[in-house]
């Protein structure tokens, strides 16, 4: 798992409740557009996120196109905290604090 | 491309001899419009296809959908009315007839029939949503006219949905200024290179990424840093389908579980391949001494140096990416 993935996954699990949209997320992780949206294309081919396209009525509102906003899954949530946890330990490297402890299994 | 997608759409599933219908009224759309191109360079179909696909989330039934894939087909190919009725029943020529005969948008207004405007109106939806690749006239001619008469149609036919995206997408093609023109124009250039059934749903949001960023600066780096990972983009969404992956993995994680575990541990390594190291060591000897001491001293690092880098590898790439 590279570590571009893994800022991006880092992202979501974080605050798993919150909706991104793919400049929050280049904001968010310091990443460019051209590595965001293949990572943002492959969480969703892995089911690992959901999208959903912004209400119409708020772009007419705002006068601007809609924008997609993306939101990890419950897949995503169990698979990417063990994905990322088995890198960490794979590079002997300390997981990050937001990562859950339960029984060091993850 | 194939029905897949309208049947998808569908918040309930056809009987069979609908749904046979639907794939029939593909069959002949793609059929007669084998030759076609739309102005994006994709296949003509991806259009019935996808105004059938906005029909089929407003859960209209299967002769509209028969409708919307056959749509174009007498107006735009050689096929007439008769080879149609031959193949479909009289209510869906009918839709299909009605459609070509709203020709101007003034048309909407006296038009009674609701299904063939609904129709239309997906038509328009669908043109509207992949509006970039028409001259940019034509794009403030044909948005103007949707916010003049196709969304107040929609109005009237309580579909709101649509009459939201339809002065959403018409308003921001008014009111964008020249310079994010320009700069989508380069990424809709750049992103033919991804698969025709999702282009327009990334294009519509970097449209929307691109109203959001504050300056000319920032769009332009947006877009030279999309270009370069658009490549990667496409290889990522031309990878086979989870099925046929999830069909694969089993075998490949066997594999790479073997692998991983043989170059775990030294012992295990050296005990596969110092037999034919040494059978290669001393089959030399027996012609050229010399060779076998080169063999010899080069041979064993690099392959250590490339068990090593196997073992990294197989290590950093334990999950998916």
């Amino acid at each position: 798992m590279t570590m571009t993935f893994q800022l991006v996954l880092g992202a979501f699990l974080e605050a798993p409740e919150r909706e991104f949209y793919g400049l929050e997320l280049m904001n968010a992780t310091g990443l460019a557009s051209g590595t965001i949206y293949p990572i943002l294309g492959r969480l969703e081919g892995l089911g690992w996120v959901e999208s959903r396209q912004e209400d119409p009525d708020v772009g007419t509102r705002e006068k601007r196109p809609t924008r997609r906003y993306y939101k990890v899954t419950a897949d995503g949530l169990e698979s990417g905290h063990a994905a990322i946890a088995r890198a960490h330990r794979s590079r002997k490297q300390p997981a990050p604090w937001w990562l859950p402890r339960t029984g060091g299994a993850l | 491309m194939s029905i897949q997608p309208i049947l998808a759409a569908l918040p309930h599933e056809l009987p069979p001899e609908q749904l046979r219908m639907v794939e029939r009224a593909y069959t002949v759309a793609a059929f007669w419009h084998r030759d076609h191109r739309r102005r994006s360079g994709e296949p003509y179909i991806v259009h019935p296809v996808a105004v059938a696909m906005i029909l089929a989330e407003l859960d209209m039934d299967h002769e509209l959908l028969c409708a919307a894939l056959l749509h174009d087909v007498l107006e735009d190919s050689a096929c007439t009315d008769t080879e149609l009725l031959r193949d479909f029943d009289e209510r869906i020529v009918a839709l299909v007839r009605g459609l070509n005969a709203l020709r101007h948008s003034a048309d909407l207004e006296w038009c009674a029939d609701e299904r063939v405007l609904t129709l239309k109106l997906a038509d328009r939806l669908h043109n509207q949503r992949t509006m970039e690749f028409l001259p940019r006239d034509k794009q403030r001619r044909k948005s103007r006219e949707t916010l003049r008469a196709f969304a107040p149609a929609a109005a009237r036919l309580g579909l709101e949905p649509i009459r939201q995206e339809l002065e959403q997408l018409a308003g921001s093609v008014l009111s964008a200024p020249a310079e994010i023109r320009f700069t989508f124009h380069t990424v809709a250039i750049g992103a033919t290179i991804l698969p025709a059934e999702v282009r327009t749903r990334w294009l519509a949001e970097w449209l929307g990424e691109l109203h959001a960023l504050p300056g000319g600066c920032a769009r332009l780096r947006f877009v030279v840093r999309l270009l370069w990972g658009m490549p990667r983009m496409a290889a990522v969404l031309r990878r086979p389908p989870l099925s046929v992956r999830d069909l694969l993995r089993p075998r490949v994680r066997v594999l790479l579980r073997c692998v991983r575990w043989l170059v775990r541990s030294d012992a295990r390594v050296w005990t596969l391949l110092a037999p034919p190291l040494a059978w290669l060591v001393l089959d030399t000897a027996a012609d050229r001494l010399g060779d076998a001491m080169v063999i010899l001293i080069t041979v064993p690092p690099v392959l250590a140096a490339g068990v090593r880098a196997v073992r990294a590898r197989l290590e950093d790439r334990r999950y998916g990416e």
